[in-house]
């Protein structure tokens, strides 16, 4: 309520109207009938009997009894006529009256009726003027704070749009950043791709050359160890004493364990025969073995631990 | 901050997983060792020390017990026993025993064992083998039984060393039973069935006769022998049971009545009768004694045995022209089918226990001789070279042959060991032995 303080350029209107609604005010008071119907002036001239049909019927009989004279009755029947005009006569005078009274006052009522349309219609527009002016004036606010609105909106828009361009700004920079620094990515990259092509291609020259080596070694290496295998299988060979009456496919798998003197460390079974005399047989050929017969140096390391087949052909 | 979007990334199936442990199990073995094969051994004889057995009884024993058990195991051919007099010395039990000493020696194994009283007149006997290279037992048993039964205390001893070194059950505990003629002073001939171990001694006569006895079959249980007596001026087939003597002529028909055989399941006996004209091969329902003639032919078939199934029967018959051996399906058609065809006399054939060898009296180059011949490929092994060869007899365990041989003119009894070819005479007794039969295991 508080904010819709008067404006103080309003107020010399309202004063104005208020005026102009006084000064209607008084005007309707003395001009409004106030519902008191004055006394409605009857003509003297019209004197109207109410005449029924049975009253005339009774007239006539009253009349009746005289024998009428044929003058007379002629007469009598002039005269009647005559009087029968003369009342239809006044009878149509007075009718004519009442339809004036009437006319008269239907058209007094069409005056009222009539004024107090106009008066409505006055006071209708009255209020449209005053709805108008109210709605010109709502109107003003509205456009008065649609505008206030649009200021502020001007105003965050711009404040939007500096920060839009800080944002851009900053965003800018980073990009700047990070492309700066992916190109420098890039360049250390490329120099490290650089750098390892070169390891690799150096690796893989070296590592040619190991396995060159590697495979002259391995062909010694080989040659040795099938030199030292052969000469555990003699040295095998000539103790195991293959017991009769094996069933075919007789296998038995043991592991040895030797110091690099060639000395036995261990025998184990690890896969039997399902014959024990078998599994002995082979057990007691490997522990029968003083030293066996290995290489010296790094080839020994295959021989450090192995597995003697035992698998009899026929 | 973990990245667990990055985790739910990395999630795997439980079977791969698995399959990829899998692969790891798999390559840990892959990776191992060098494997060498040992695709042969020497069959030379294992050389195994018999220490002799301490005698704790205070008395002095009939039997060397260490003596019988390195003779059985030498006679196989698949030992080497350590001779005494090398030993460096002499332990009977665990604590006294030097491995090196005995690995220096050259020998795998090392037997010794003692002799405990156990009771009035009965005997203990404790042995122990040890592996010399790997000093570990091997086995330690102990056997008891009588002063007389020391010998058979000495066998079992044996029977354990070589199941446990040949992986086969011994036969050391079996017995023989063979036939001797003693001639005497006026011509006059004694005739004596023995029943002995089978290293030959300890031998029992069982029946003796004037005239011959010929063909001794063991039941398969080892209780009972059926033979061909002659007593009766005609020959007649008997069966008597070992322990009692009690014997029962089982036929007594015109003609031959030869080479009884038992089945394998001690139900029949096969032989051969020539009570319908020639000699044909009959199978005899020993309870009810009722015949079934298995062969007819004009020819002479004899000398029937049975497989170790029971279901084929191998005979001789000179239905070729000479003597081949043949053999009959008991169970199916019976058709009789020539197995020898390598020389013109194979005769008196014998299955080896697991049924995939014969055993025959081969003849080539006027010699008789042991052979032997792969059913499935038909090869044929000579397996003796002496000769006059007769009645071939294999050991339960397959591992030995006993056949009647001659030496010095005299009818002997030798011995092969099929798998090394060792052979040797078993102890000459007077007089002729001959047609030796081995019994089956009897323990």
């Amino acid at each position: 309520m508080s904010k819709f303080k008067l404006d103080p350029s309003y107020r010399k209107p309202i004063a104005y109207a208020i005026l102009l609604h006084l000064v209607f005010a008084g005007l309707l008071a003395f001009t409004w009938p106030f519902k008191k119907d004055r006394p409605v002036a009857t003509p003297r001239h019209v004197n109207a009997v109410m005449v029924t049909e049975d009253m005339v019927k009774e007239m006539l009989a009253q009349q009746q009894p005289p024998q009428p004279d044929p003058a007379e009755l002629q007469r009598q029947q002039q005269e009647e006529e005559r009087r029968r005009q003369e009342q239809a006569r006044q009878e149509q005078q007075r009718r004519q009256e009442q339809e004036k009274l009437r006319l008269a006052e239907q058209k007094k009522r069409e005056e009222q009726k009539r004024q107090e349309e106009q008066r409505k219609k006055e006071q209708a527009r009255k209020l449209a003027e005053q709805k108008k002016r109210e709605e010109q004036k709502r109107q003003e606010e509205q456009k008065k704070r649609e505008e206030q609105k649009k200021q502020e909106e001007r105003r965050k828009q711009e404040e939007a749009r500096k920060k839009e361009q800080q944002r851009q700004e900053q965003e800018r920079k980073a990009r700047e950043e990070r492309e700066r620094k992916l190109a420098e990515e890039a360049r250390l990259a490329e120099q490290r791709l650089a750098q390892e092509a070169a390891e690799a291609e150096r690796r893989l020259r070296e590592a040619y050359e190991q396995e060159q080596a590697a495979r002259r070694n391995q062909q010694l290496e080989a040659t040795e160890q099938a030199r030292y295998v052969g000469l555990i299988q003699g040295a095998i060979e000539r103790r195991w004493i293959e017991p009769p009456n094996v069933a075919p496919n007789t296998q038995a798998t043991l592991r040895i364990r030797l110091l690099p003197t060639g000395e036995l460390v261990s025998v184990e079974l690890v896969r039997s025969s399902g014959n024990a005399a078998f599994d002995r047989s082979a057990l007691s050929a490997a522990s029968a073995v003083n030293r066996y017969p290995v290489p010296q140096g790094a080839l020994f390391e295959k021989f450090r631990v192995f597995e003697l087949l035992f698998n009899p052909k026929g | 901050m973990i990245d667990w979007k990055g985790f739910r990334m990395v999630h795997v199936k439980p079977t791969w997983l698995l399959i990829v442990l899998l692969g790891m199990l798999a390559m840990v073995p892959a990776r191992a060792e060098l494997v060498i094969e040992i695709t042969q051994g020497s069959r030379e004889a294992i050389p195994v020390a018999i220490v002799p057995f301490a005698n704790r009884t205070g008395n002095a024993l009939p039997e060397d017990i260490a003596k019988i058990v390195s003779d059985d195991l030498q006679r196989t051919g698949q030992f080497n026993p350590l001779d005494r007099g090398r030993m460096l010395s002499l332990p009977s039990s665990s604590t006294e025993v030097f491995f090196r000493d005995w690995r220096m020696l050259g020998q795998r194994y090392l037997l010794i064992g003692s002799i405990d009283p156990a009771g009035p007149g009965r005997y203990q006997v404790r042995a122990e083998l040890y592996d010399v290279n790997t000093s570990e037992r091997i086995f330690g048993e102990v056997v008891s039984g009588s002063e007389r039964s020391l010998r058979d205390l000495a066998h079992l001893v044996s029977d354990s060393v070589y199941e446990a070194l040949t992986g086969v059950r011994g036969v050391f505990s079996t017995k023989i039973a063979y036939v001797t003629l003693h001639k005497g002073a006026k011509g006059a001939s004694r005739y004596q069935l023995e029943v002995a171990d089978a290293d030959g001694r300890n031998a029992n006569v069982i029946l003796t006769s004037e005239q011959p006895i010929m063909s001794p079959s063991w039941s398969p249980d080892g209780r009972q022998l059926a033979y061909v007596s002659f007593e009766g001026r005609r020959p007649s087939i008997y069966i008597q049971e070992i322990a009692s003597g009690r014997r029962t002529k089982l036929t007594n028909f015109q003609g031959l009545n030869s080479a009884p055989t038992w089945s394998p399941d001690g139900r029949s006996l096969a032989m051969a009768l020539s009570k319908d004209g020639n000699a044909e091969i009959y199978i005899m329902d020993i309870q009810t004694k009722k015949l079934e003639r298995i062969t007819n032919h004009w020819a002479i078939d004899t000398e029937p045995a049975w497989s170790p199934d029971g279901r084929t029967l191998v005979f001789t018959s000179d239905r070729g022209g000479g003597p081949q051996i043949y053999k009959v399906d008991l169970a199916g058609s019976r058709k009789e089918t020539r197995l020898t065809f390598e020389g013109n006399y194979n005769a008196r054939p014998r299955f080896s226990p697991d049924g995939k060898k014969l055993y025959f009296v081969h003849q080539r180059s006027g010699a008789f001789r042991m052979a032997s011949m792969e059913l499935q490929s038909g090869e044929l092994t000579i397996l003796s070279d002496t000769g006059l060869d007769e009645s071939p007899s294999v050991a339960p365990n397959g591992s030995m042959l006993i056949y009647g041989t001659s030496k010095g003119g005299q009818g002997v009894l030798a011995v092969i060991a099929v798998e090394t070819g060792a052979k040797f005479l078993l102890p000459s007794r007077q007089g002729e032995v001959r047609e030796p039969a081995w019994s089956p295991f009897l323990n």
